[in-house]
């Protein structure tokens, strides 16, 4: 026997979205993401490993990133986190050397003023070297920024400020203030 | 240039040189890279197994019988094709330089090569084969290579081909080892020239015709031999007696040829007694110190303790490291340790072990290792004896426990604030205050919650419940018609919650609950009394073949409870009884053979749907 009651559906269940592909984000954001992770951490290796891991944790549990109003902001905030511990960094890149022994040759070098620009990046406190890389690299606004590393805008704005004014320093640049 | 300009050149930049190299799609296997596999290199086999094994998880864009989707991440791709080869225009913009050529054809050197030189696309695999020897290299990003190719057992006189693979072309060439034994070279090289060892040695090589005798002199020692069959000779020499910061001449005679170098001894024996102590405390359960230092060969040292002692005779280095080993020593208590050096007093150090012994029985296991949750946890599981403290200490919070009479533990340590996503972090356990493990935990959350609402109990008389979670900070409201409603906002991102009826409802009383989430309606659910009849509603066949066709409805509704049967092919009303009860027969005249349809039965309000199906007589 079929029995069906008349009870209403949650209404969260009326307002499911369709789940994007994950190919397709992969594809439209691996670039991105591996640019950020290489400013972040200074290996190109290391950073191909690191947004690795953060795709496949978002493959893992992709019906549940999907859903994500921004799943390209969760991928840049476990890259941003996983970027920026010099350890971490230094263990990867080994590993991936290891793996890739056969093309070191083939690494793409910057030019010495840019490096010179992305090792004063690292250089700096860890959420000072992520809002500066989502700012420039990515061109991301202070609200984008808030939302991919979870804190308010005044904090980006505070750690942006200061970010700037140690790399003008570091870099003996002048500092203008754009923001 | 100001800092904003500089920032965005350097943003392209590394847009421009770096992700702009990385493949978008997910590559394949290509020809070259299985050229790399047969040349056998082993992380050309690290790169196919390892990118293989990431692959499997990710999505298979191209399936395919020759292809296998591999690690992005793993073989760059570049846009330029598979063996095309790329001819660089000379610096002053003269005549294009041959793409490959070889260095050299033949070679009269002990270990013969070939050279090739030339260019070719970056990262294009060149693998040069030949019967005695593989070499291979990847092309940079310059576009140029040179590859050398060692040949191993090579017959002499007689070319043999050599085949030098870039990327899918293949060029052929030929070399000849033109190697004579008796035309050998004649060669002597020294090794170091000065040695601090108390006992100094010298190497000294170099190549000779096979069999040339070589013989090696000094005022301090000598050593002799002969030239192998490679044409190559080794001879080790030591010097005793040597005086030290003085040269000294060696002659080295190889054939006929005679070679003179000079060799000098650093080593003083005069060494000053140095020591220092590494360790002064331990939690081990076998705890130890170690003194380092200098002595001259043959000094005795001797350290003694209440829990342990040892000794040694320096070395002819100079140099000595002991270790003492502690048994039974008391926990937190600082003892002394005497160090003496040939048997006279040296000097006093001190050693303290906070071993605490962890209690026998204690078997514990971390549950989990990750989370998705937005309030995550980590779980430690096992047994332990009853009595024993448990604390769990992170950078995201700490938790402790004392075990109970069962022994048995479930030891939850929540983490707030909430750890950055992906950020692999230790958890610390300690039992009974010392050390017990450290774990790694990895949150994946990034603090985002879905609202859930769910509904503990659909019966009763004082209260109905519900549970789930939503963010914090979230307008919960339990809402009925008649008896009251509570609302609440979160504080944690699970929420459990009761509303007690008031006035209560009477017994077999049936009504809905509302759930508000912020003020819209999230779901309502039924809920009722002991002693209400439940609306119900069954077929008693399903199928019929009588001739009219019909099936016989029955349920249960509350006393008067209007009931509607109906079909395409009949139907019925009616009332329940006074008992609760109702049935009804209902005819279906017209209804096709074979073929289901569906018979709706609305009892006060609530469908149910009942198949049916006539068939032949």
């Amino acid at each position: 026997m079929i029995e069906r009651t008349t009870e209403e559906e949650p209404s969260h269940l009326r307002s499911i979205r369709a789940v994007p592909d994950f190919e397709s984000f992969y594809r439209s954001e691996y670039r991105a993401v591996v640019g950020l992770a290489y400013a972040l951490s200074g290996s190109r290796l290391a950073a191909e490993d690191i947004a690795q891991d953060a795709f496949l944790a978002a493959h893992r549990q992709w019906e549940r990133v999907a859903y994500y109003e921004q799943p390209e902001s969760w991928v840049r905030r476990v890259v941003s986190n996983l970027a920026v511990s010099a350890f971490r960094t230094k263990v990867r890149e080994a590993g991936a050397l290891a793996r890739l022994k056969p093309r070191d040759e083939f690494l793409p070098s910057l030019a010495a003023e840019d490096a010179d620009f992305w090792k004063a990046v690292r250089a700096l406190p860890k959420r000072q070297s992520q809002v500066i890389a989502l700012h420039y690299l990515e061109d991301r606004s202070i609200s984008e920024i808030s939302r991919i590393l979870g804190c308010s805008t005044n904090t980006v704005k505070v750690h942006l400020h200061k970010g700037r004014q140690r790399l003008a320093h570091r870099l003996d640049e002048r500092w203008e203030v754009q923001q | 240039m100001s800092i904003d300009i500089r920032a965005r050149h350097a943003a392209r930049g590394l847009q421009g040189s770096v992700v702009l190299v990385t493949p978008v799609a997910l590559p394949v296997v290509t020809r070259r890279h299985r050229i790399s596999l047969i040349a056998g290199l082993a992380g050309a086999l690290a790169i196919a197994f390892a990118s293989m094994a990431v692959a499997s998880m990710l999505p298979d864009t191209n399936p395919g019988d020759d292809t296998a989707t591999i690690n992005p991440s793993t073989i760059p791709d570049p846009e330029i094709p598979d063996g095309q080869l790329v001819v660089l225009p000379e610096k002053d913009g003269g005549v294009a330089a041959p793409a490959v050529y070889q260095k050299n054809d033949s070679s009269t050197a002990v270990k013969p090569y070939t050279r090739f030189i030339g260019t070719a696309a970056p990262g294009i695999v060149v693998v040069a084969t030949s019967d005695f020897g593989v070499a291979d290299t990847v092309v940079g990003s310059s576009g140029a290579f040179d590859l050398k190719l060692f040949f191993e057992g090579a017959p002499t006189g007689v070319a043999f081909p050599v085949t030098l693979s870039v990327g899918d072309v293949d060029h052929e060439f030929h070399f000849t080892w033109l190697w004579d034994p008796q035309n050998v070279t004649i060669t002597a090289h020294q090794t170091y020239g000065s040695s601090g060892s108390p006992t100094p040695f010298e190497k000294f090589f170099g190549t000779a015709p096979p069999g040339t005798e070589i013989t090696i002199t000094s005022p301090y020692g000598s050593a002799s031999g002969e030239a192998w069959e490679e044409g190559e000779w080794y001879l080790k020499v030591f010097f005793t007696g040597a005086p030290v910061g003085e040269a000294f001449p060696v002659n080295v005679s190889v054939g006929d040829k005679s070679f003179a170098f000079s060799f000098t001894a650093l080593f003083d024996d005069t060494i000053e007694f140095t020591v220092r102590q590494e360790g002064t405390s331990s939690s081990s359960a076998s705890p130890y110190t170690r003194f380092i230092g200098t002595a001259a060969p043959g000094t005795h040292i001797l350290v003694q303790s209440a829990y342990g002692s040892d000794d040694l005779e320096v070395g002819e280095s100079g140099e000595f490291n002991l270790k003492l080993w502690f048994g039974g020593a008391p926990t937190g208590l600082k003892f002394p340790i005497t160090l003496s050096v040939d048997h006279e007093f040296h000097g006093t150090y001190y050693f303290t072990s906070n071993y605490v012994p962890t209690p026998s029985g204690v078997n514990l296991s971390q549950y989990n290792t990750e989370s998705w949750d937005p309030a995550p946890w980590v779980k430690f599981h096992g047994t332990a004896p009853a009595g024993t403290q448990l604390v769990a200490l992170s950078a995201y919070g700490s938790a402790s426990m004392t075990v109970g009479s069962s022994g048995e533990v479930y030891f939850k340590l929540y983490f707030a604030p909430l750890p950055p996503a992906g950020q692999t972090f230790p958890v610390t356990l300690k039992v009974n205050g010392s050390v017990h493990g450290v774990y790694d935990f990895t949150s994946w959350s990034d603090g985002s919650v879905d609202v859930t609402v769910n509904q503990h109990n659909t019966t009763g008389t004082d209260y109905v419940k519900f549970y789930g979670t939503a963010p914090i900070g979230t307008l919960i409201e339990i809402v009925t018609g008649s008896y009251g409603s509570v609302s609440w906002v979160t504080e944690s991102v699970n929420w459990l919650n009761k509303l007690w009826f008031s006035p209560k409802p009477a017994a077999g009383t049936s009504f809905s609950v509302t759930v508000k989430i912020d003020g819209e309606t999230f779901g309502t659910y039924p809920f009722s009394t002991p002693g209400a009849v439940p609306k119900t509603a069954f077929n008693t066949y399903g199928s019929c073949s009588e001739n009219p066709p019909f099936d016989v409805y029955y349920g249960t509704a509350p006393a008067g409870t209007a009931i509607t049967i109906s079909s395409a092919y009949g139907g019925a009303t009616l009332t329940a009884d006074g008992s609760g009860n109702w049935s009804k027969q209902v005819f279906f005249s017209g209804a096709p053979l074979n073929e289901a349809f569906t018979v709706t039965v609305d009892v006060g309000g609530q469908l149910f749907y009942l198949g049916m199906v006539v068939t032949s007589p």
